[in-house]
């Protein structure tokens, strides 16, 4: 059944982008007073013994630790994330000054002046390193940010009486963002308050960060989002870590500030995807049947835990993927080294753990010599299955129609038989889920989200949230829930850019929440709106979260309930050839079937579904990027490969639709879901390919090199 | 070059320039002349999203010394934007999907209007080619190619 | 402010060569970007600089003496269009960057660039092209292979300015009878740096390998002919052609080291280059067949 809501309608900022008309940051403050420059620390771990700093002259200025009028450090899920290095130093990149002034040249200039003298202690630079302590623990005394135990069922009586164990490990890299806008911001002082313009994620976020470092009241600081250029997790914290300096310099100088990174530094310093290590222990029984999993889940975290324990959350919750298994025991934890700190990226954990799981089921298929996609049938989650954490799947599992489409449409299973007589050619297939909102008890607890729907007198709607328009089409899919809902045309329903002095928090929009959680307070305060109508005044709607009805109760200490009212769900199907010369790795097919509730906007899907799957596939074999001695190699663009327009053909795609009670018009969250089973889906197909397991994403060639060459 | 003023044209206006001359293309445009439809995505020809037409060629604006430009004509969004060409171009982009955060599009589609000018009917391959040097981290590209495509069809005749 | 000129003409870039060593700035997409700087700041190029994209003296493709003479100004795309170039040029030089940046960058420009992965270097080396320098005291022409002196280093003098390439007319007349590989491996289908690229040819006259021509780049500092190998093969029967090889390869595989960079690796360059040679005298080989 296809919905009305569906139907695509020509996103309201898409002339405007197009034709060169929107402002982003740099547009809008083409010209500065002064400019800002970072000056970051040159060493991974270590203390500041000393530091001598240029004269300045007027209207220069070397802004640091010294500077700050409250707290040195930025609030994001813990406090410990400093706004300027002062004495220790945790990851090479830390910004330690902002050097500020008018003319560039000289900001330049003194920022070469500037020398530091450190004690570099022994940096922790791999999982191993930050589990066994080298250099000594530097996050409490284990170097365990964060640790999450699940134990769904019990896997010790499996494991005695198993007939087989079989084990294996599963890395993923790290993954840059590559927004095409770097990081931007500009701020100034306005009668007694900070103002800061950002292309950013949550604005609200960004106030929290900066209430302690000022020792201003909340109200005080004014967050102003700018047409943000992409963002995609990279644009969710890291702007608090630009903010927080940017602020203590205005509130020092008093002036206008502008802070844009350029791409180098954009690369080398900001925030990136966790890479992971995840073992698997599976009991198997005499008939090759799944009896436990136990699990080791490792995330590394960097420098600082920003929200390394969320990710770490989702990563846990997201391990047993769209399967029922009986006994899970998963043990996570995110780790300290003195690396980038890694944080929010598209996915957000999930990929990590699909990746995971999915080579381990066919890992698992090809030691039991069975099909994969055939052994996985069994234990597809249904409805009323219980999920990892003892929550329930409240909702109809369409994995069943989701699977025959994918494989009429890919020709999977004829291929698949064929290719394993063809060296070189291979195809893949996986399963994923996404669940919508924050996890766990997130949205009641610690977002409740509230929004605004203001009318004035022309009865033109207004919809005031905190949720930004990134590219995702935010801006568009509101409006056209709140039309519909009050049967008005598009054009008179506006979305009111987030600025924390006009709208409630209804939010960060992060967690592929916007349109499902958010989204379905817009409809509700539109319904209301509609019984409310008095054409020609001015009314206003306030709209706060209530969380759905019917759930398992989240308990946080046990981590036991619905970890997620609802889940996207998702079959990615990849066809790829090797070159036996050169084991480059070429995409012939890409394939995806997709249940997200109802999409609002078939087009605007189609483009997150296709963007996604090309971002992921960058992820699962170009995007290389290796951090040696705390500096990452890849230092421009030329290096760091995203996918250009060759790379990847077209992507076939379907959407199943399986409204969603609590959803805007049934939607669920679409935006990450996307991302995450390509990596898997391309492992398996390369692993035909070149009939070796994959372990590992990036899958390079050169990899495939030494894995095939190891025969000869 | 005369007394070191280089004379050029953007969107048809002539311009003096007598700065410096290893400032970038780019940054006069944005800077100088308050034209920021060229964006700054990697400074190094990366990217693409400075693209920019320089007699009638599609460069990157952030490789271009002013010092080189004499005489040449420059076409950027702004003006770009102002024509049938343009105007087809940027249609078809907002019926196609193609356009997300955007920071790409203005550099898409001068990429577009440079390839239509070569070739008024290309095939998915050409497309495909011709914007290979603009990256996007969005759309994944697909709606990109078909709002080309659309351009091409409905522009019959304009290019 | 850097001492800036915009020569109107080849002698008066010359008399700027000779008295100021201005560096010669065609399309920037090297120097702008090798000495980039803030946003907004000038270029940090070093010493004096001149523009000489705009010498429509240096605009040219013709055929000169037996040669065919690409002028040293000449846009990428320029050249690529033109159908008298040979195909294993244009297919290298087709690969390098984007249309957008071939649109500035100049062939005189990849060369003097003289990076080890060059793109444009390989198929010139298979060719014996040339290039010719020119000064205030005339002109001198030098074989790609000598003028590329080290990773980054040229044989131009800071009076010289590269007028054009040459790459023999003969070649190009018997490039079609032969066997031409040409192969660039990067990360990524277009606008990606190379991890190595190859350019062979060969060409196979009554059984026999009547002459062989090998370049790759990017596997050592500078990219590499393969003249002693090409010898040893050249007059080889079709037949012997794969024992012979194998000798030949051994030598090779000693000559060759790579190295590890943001790139690539050092045993995948390797093993790559012989693959892609292993199957090229293979190719040959069969050739005698058809």
């Amino acid at each position: 059944m296809s919905h009305s809501i569906s139907t695509t309608v020509r996103r309201k900022d898409a002339v405007a982008k197009a034709s060169g008309v929107t402002e982003y940051l740099s547009d809008q403050f083409l010209h500065s007073p002064l400019h800002a420059k970072c000056y970051y620390s040159s060493i991974a771990r270590g203390q500041i013994i000393s530091r001598i700093l240029p004269d300045l002259p007027e209207d220069y200025f070397i802004i640091g630790a010294d500077d700050i009028p409250g707290k040195n450090n930025l609030h994001m899920i813990i406090e410990d994330w400093p706004v300027f290095a002062d004495k220790d130093v945790r990851y090479l990149g830390q910004i330690v000054y902002l050097v500020i002034g008018p003319d560039k040249a000289k900001v330049l200039e003194l920022h070469s002046q500037i020398k530091i003298e450190y004690k570099e202690d022994t940096p922790c630079y791999t999982l191993e390193d930050s589990m066994t302590l080298v250099g000594g623990a530097q996050h409490e005394d284990d170097n365990v940010y964060t640790r999450y135990d699940i134990h769904h069922g019990n896997i010790e009586v499996p494991f005695e009486k198993a007939h087989r164990i079989l084990e294996k490990e599963y890395y993923t890299g790290y993954q840059e963002h590559v927004y095409m806008e770097p990081q931007s911001m500009f701020a100034y002082w306005e009668d007694d308050s900070f103002v800061l313009h950002a292309s950013a994620q949550c604005p609200f976020y960004i106030r929290k960060s900066l209430v302690g470092a000022l020792g201003m009241e909340p109200e005080k600081i004014r967050i102003i989002q700018s047409t943000t250029g992409g963002a995609f997790g990279g644009k969710e914290h890291f702007p608090d870590v630009l903010a927080g300096p940017l602020a203590v310099a205005v509130y020092k100088i008093r002036k206008p500030i502008k802070l844009v990174l350029d791409r180098k530094e954009d690369l080398a310093y900001s925030i990136k995807r966790h890479p992971s290590s995840v073992n698997i222990r599976t009991a198997v029984d005499k008939k090759g049947k799944i009896l436990a999993h136990d699990i080791d889940l490792r995330l590394d975290g960097g420098a600082f835990s920003s929200c390394s324990a969320v990710v770490l959350a989702r990563a846990v919750f997201t391990i047993s993927n769209v399967y029922n298994f009986p006994n899970v025991k998963v043990c996570g934890r995110a780790y300290c080294t003195n690396k980038v700190p890694s944080d929010a990226f598209r996915g957000f954990g999930a990929p990590q753990a699909v990746f995971a799981i999915e080579s381990h089921m066919n890992y698992l298929a090809y030691e039991l010599a069975v099909n994969p996609l055939e052994f996985r049938q069994p234990y597809l989650l249904k409805q009323g299955s219980p999920t990892i954490t003892d929550g329930v799947v409240h909702e109809k599992v369409m994995l069943p129609e989701m699977t025959k489409r994918a494989l009429e449409m890919s020709g999977y299973k004829e291929k698949f038989e064929e290719y394993k007589n063809v060296p070189g050619k291979g195809i893949g297939f996986s399963y994923f889920l996404h669940g919508c909102g924050f996890t766990g008890n997130g949205e009641r607890d610690l977002i409740k989200a509230r929004i605004y729907l203001k009318k004035d007198e022309s009865d033109q709607v207004f919809i005031y949230a905190s949720n930004v328009e990134m590219g995702q089409g935010l801006s568009t899919t509101f409006c056209k829930v709140a039309a519909k809902s009050l049967d008005i045309p598009l054009e008179q329903v506006d979305y009111v850019g987030p600025d924390t002095s006009i709208v409630p928090d209804s939010g960060p929009t992060v967690a592929s929440r916007s349109i499902s959680v958010v989204g379905f307070l817009v409809q509700k305060a539109a319904e209301r709106l509609k019984e409310e109508w008095v054409s020609g005044e001015a009314q206003s709607i306030t709209q706060d979260y209530s969380p759905p009805e019917g759930m398992v109760e989240w308990d946080q200490d046990a981590l036991k309930g619905d970890a997620y009212p609802a889940y996207s769900w998702g079959v990615n199907i990849v066809e790829v050839e090797v070159d036996p010369l050169t084991c480059e790795v070429d995409t012939k097919g890409i394939w995806g079937v997709y249940e997200v509730g109802v999409p609002i906007d078939r087009q605007i899907v189609e483009g997150q579904i296709i963007g996604g799957m090309v971002q992921a596939l960058g992820y699962s074999h170009l995007e290389k990027l290796e951090c040696v001695d705390g500096r990452f190699k890849q230092a421009t663009m030329a290096d760091y490969m995203i996918p250009t327009s060759m790379d990847f053909p077209s992507t076939q795609s379907d959407i199943v639709d399986n409204p969603f009670e609590y959803g805007a018009f049934g939607a669920k969250g679409a935006g990450e879901m996307v991302f995450d089973g390509a990596a898997p889906a391309f492992g398996a197909a390369v692993s035909q390919a070149v009939d070796a397991i994959i372990d590992e994403v990036p899958v390079l060639p050169e990899t495939l090199m030494e894995l095939t060459d190891e025969g000869q | 070059m005369k007394d070191n003023k280089i004379e050029f044209t953007v969107n048809g206006e002539n311009k003096i320039y007598d700065g410096d001359p290893l400032r970038r293309l780019l940054d006069v445009l944005r800077e100088d002349y308050e034209m920021p439809g060229a964006k700054e995505g990697c400074g190094e020809g990366e990217c693409g999203a400075c693209s920019i037409l320089l007699d009638g060629k599609l460069v990157n604006s952030c490789v271009v010394a002013m010092g080189t430009i004499q005489g040449k004509e420059v076409m950027t969004i702004e003006g770009l934007k102002e024509n049938e060409r343009g105007k087809c171009i940027v249609e078809a982009f907002a019926d196609a999907g193609a356009v997300q955060c955007g920071f790409c599009t203005p550099g898409m589609v001068m990429a577009s209007e440079a390839l239509l000018r070569q070739n008024p009917k290309p095939d998915e391959q050409a497309i495909r080619k011709g914007i290979s040097g603009n990256l996007c981290r969005c759309t994944g590209y697909d709606q990109i190619v078909d709002a080309v495509k659309m351009a091409s069809e409905r522009g019959d005749g304009l290019w | 402010m850097v001492d800036f000129y915009y020569p109107e003409s080849v002698d008066e870039a010359l008399v700027l060569r000779a008295e100021h060593h201005a560096i010669p700035l065609a399309g920037g997409t090297d120097l702008m970007v090798r000495y980039e700087n803030w946003s907004s700041l000038p270029a940090n190029i070093p010493g004096s600089v001149m523009s000489v994209q705009q010498l429509k003296d240096l605009h040219y493709i013709r055929e000169e003496e037996g040669y065919l003479c690409i002028g040293g100004a000449l846009p990428l795309n320029s050249v690529i269009e033109d159908e008298r170039i040979p195909r294993c040029l244009a297919l290298a030089l087709d690969e390098i960057a984007a249309p957008s940046l071939r649109n500035l960058a100049t062939l005189a420009g990849n060369i003097q660039n003289a990076s080890p992965a060059a793109d444009s270097i390989p198929p010139l080396l298979i060719m014996d092209a040339e290039v010719n320098l020119i000064s205030q005291n005339g002109s001198r022409i030098v074989s790609i292979r000598d003028f590329i002196t080290g990773p980054g280093k040229t044989d131009l003098k800071d009076n010289e300015l590269i007028e054009s390439v040459r790459i023999p007319l003969d070649f190009i007349k018997k490039e079609k009878q032969g066997i031409l590989s040409y192969r660039k491996v990067g990360t990524r289908k277009a606008n990606a740096l190379s991890k190595l690229s190859v350019c062979f040819w060969a060409e196979c006259e009554d059984g026999r390998l009547k002459d062989i021509r090998m370049a790759l780049g990017a596997v050592a500092a500078t990219v590499v002919r393969l003249k002693d190998a090409e010898d040893k093969l050249k007059g080889v029967s079709l037949d012997e052609l794969g024992s012979v090889w194998k000798d030949v390869r051994l030598e090779f595989e000693k000559a060759v080291r790579p190295i590890d960079d943001q790139r690539s690796t050092a045993f995948y360059r390797k093993r790559t280059a012989l693959k892609l040679l292993d199957a090229f005298i293979q190719q040959a080989s069969d050739s005698s067949v058809s």
